[in-house]
């Protein structure tokens, strides 16, 4: 008999151990779709409407006004090219959704983006201080501010500073002009100022040695230096200009994809690359 | 408010349309007028919003446009007042403030009245209405020409029982070459004839004109099929056709714009250069046109857009290099090389 009482005793252990597997299993079965309950509840609460629409759609929506190459132009045939193009097209691919372009004309773009006409504004968009409770601003992928170019030789400007008793070439009364009489008349640079046409005109009397330095926005800065050749700028901006993708006030989730993408973007040097295709 | 100033220039004609709506605080004010008189400018055309000083029927609230006009007088400058903007108390629901039924044609009267009597012997020249002949500022109807001579002439009748010394200016018109049968606009040139045949003679004093230049020299020929400064000749000859060759012009809005991105835009030195030349043209060779404002010198706050590109003076009041030449233009000198 103590052989039978073993047997059934172990069949009752295993019972029981059986039973314990199957409610172990069970809660953790619940666990689990308690939690995907709520991931996709937070999910939803979270990524907003505008990434929503995004994943849903695959379409990542892009208003902008493409006259302004190199950062926006459309051609005879529809096509979009330009550094914010390019720009979108990557931010779409590592979203893994496709880009569409709208074409809106600068004053336009807010009402376009506040009408949901596109998700984002990605068109050489200057930060506004004045709209951040309208829409949200991602953080600068390039400053459009004011550089000083020199000759690739000259070592004595290192900054403003050294511009004093120097010839600055500048477009006739543009905001490199503005800049070059503010350091002469309030920063007490004693500096002469040289007018020129176009900023062109003045970066190439610098190469050729008429003047010592040319005030000018960076992208015609960088076109040049890129260029011809001979010619540098010194690293820090005289004046900031920050060209920023804009998004509608409910897009939290989106703005945080896009700050991380542009980061890694910054880290990767693909922004740099973006730079020297478009700015050469 | 400071003593009484005089404005020192060789022209007469230069004005420039200033933005002092949504200018709050006094000392900008203050500021952008003495700027406008230094630069030489005797003139300024501002803009007062019937809906912002009439919220409620017949009660009215001239503290802001009080600064404003008794600023300007005190630095010695002719203010032109543009007078337009429904307040919502008199119009549908759902409609814009361009939106003016001929049912409340008597109310604007009544308001352009009241505002004659408030500034009586400070602003002598009330312009009634703005571009009516384009959809979006009739309220997004189709432009109306006789409808507009129907509220110019309440208008200029009630102000003339309340004083017969202020100019009642037709709203200029915007310059434009809409074809016939356009959603957005009738061409400037028709909807002028078509004003003198619903019967706008006799019913206005001056004839308010805008005259941008767009990307050609002030001294371009006009042309029935071209939007040009000298556009405004036509315009005038429009009038002297209609019998109006002796009634004077004012032009409120004119100018060029240095945008480095936008289409329209010219570089910064010919802004100057076109800029100067056309107020001189005014004073040489148009004796019709009694003055020239320039749109706009000065914004409260960068629109960052286009139309920064249209100012003499940043909202930080830094002046551009356009204002220090047409100062130096007005005091008889020469332009920058």
């Amino acid at each position: 008999m103590r052989s039978g009482e073993g047997a059934t005793r172990g069949r009752e252990h295993l019972h029981l151990h059986r039973q314990r597997w199957f409610w172990l299993v069970a809660a953790i079965g619940c666990w689990l779709l308690a939690l995907r309950w709520i991931y996709a509840t937070w999910y939803r609460g979270h990524t907003g409407p505008t990434w929503e629409r995004i994943q849903r759609s695959g379409v990542v929506r892009v208003c902008m006004d493409a006259t302004y190459p190199p950062f926006e132009l459309q051609d005879a045939a529809g096509g979009f090219s330009g550094y914010d193009v390019d720009l979108a097209e990557e931010l779409a691919a590592r979203w893994g959704v496709d880009p569409e372009f709208i074409n809106v004309h600068f004053d336009g773009l807010y009402d376009a983006l506040l009408a949901g006409k596109c998700d984002l504004l990605l068109s050489a968009l200057p930060y506004d201080e004045t709209l951040t409770e309208d829409v949200l601003f991602s953080p600068s992928y390039f400053n459009a501010g004011l550089l000083l170019a020199i000759r690739e030789d000259e070592r004595r400007i290192r900054n403003t500073n050294g511009l004093a008793g120097r010839n600055v070439g500048v477009e006739l009364g543009t905001g490199a002009h503005l800049e070059a009489r503010r350091l002469r008349e309030q920063a007490r640079i004693p500096l002469e100022i040289v007018t020129f046409p176009s900023a062109r005109e003045a970066l190439e009397a610098v190469r050729a040695g008429d003047i010592d330095a040319a005030i000018a926005e960076s992208v015609a800065v960088y076109r040049f230096v890129h260029g011809p050749g001979g010619m540098r700028h010194l690293r820090k901006f005289l004046t900031d200009e920050q060209y920023v993708i804009a998004m509608n006030p409910h897009s939290g989730y989106t703005w945080n994809m896009i700050t991380d993408e542009l980061v890694r973007m910054q880290k990767e040097g693909f922004l740099e690359a973006l730079g020297a295709k478009w700015f050469q | 408010m400071g003593p009484p100033q005089i404005v020192q220039t060789i022209n007469p004609k230069i004005g420039v349309h200033t933005r002092l709506t949504d200018e709050v605080e006094e000392w900008k004010i203050k500021r952008t007028l003495e700027m406008v008189r230094e630069m030489g400018a005797s003139w300024i055309v501002e803009y007062f919003p019937w809906g912002y000083y009439e919220r409620e029927k017949e009660q009215y609230d001239w503290n802001h446009s009080d600064l404003v006009v008794d600023h300007a007088l005190a630095q010695g400058l002719t203010v032109v007042a543009r007078i337009d903007f429904v307040p919502e108390w008199a119009r549908p629901t759902n409609t814009t403030s361009r939106y003016l039924s001929e049912e409340h044609f008597a109310d604007y009267a009544d308001f352009v009245c009241a505002f004659v009597e408030h500034f009586s012997g400070r602003v002598r020249h009330v312009i009634v209405w703005n571009e009516p002949n384009l959809s979006f500022e009739w309220g997004y109807r189709e432009p109306d020409p006789g409808a507009y001579v129907r509220l110019l002439k309440a208008t200029y009748t009630r102000v003339k029982e309340v004083d017969g010394n202020v100019l009642v200016l037709a709203a200029g018109l915007a310059p434009t070459l809409a074809p016939p049968g356009s959603e957005w606009g009738m061409n400037d040139l028709e909807f002028l004839q078509r004003m003198y045949e619903a019967g706008a003679r006799g019913h206005f004093d001056g004839l308010a004109v805008h005259a941008y230049g767009w990307v050609s020299p002030p001294d371009d020929p006009p042309s029935p099929d071209v939007l040009n400064f000298a556009r405004s000749e036509l315009i005038h000859e429009v009038m002297a056709r209609n019998g109006d060759g002796d009634l004077p012009c004012f032009i409120t809005e004119a100018g060029w714009n240095d945008h480095p991105r936008w289409s329209r835009a010219v570089p910064p030195g010919l802004r100057i250069e076109y800029t100067v030349r056309a107020y001189a043209k005014a004073a040489e060779e148009w004796p019709w046109c009694q003055m020239v404002a320039m749109w706009a010198f000065r914004y409260p706050r960068p629109a960052r857009t286009f139309q920064d590109g249209f100012t003499f003076v940043t909202p930080g009041f830094i002046p551009k290099l356009i204002y220090e030449d047409v100062r130096r233009y007005a005091e008889g000198g020469k332009q920058t090389e």
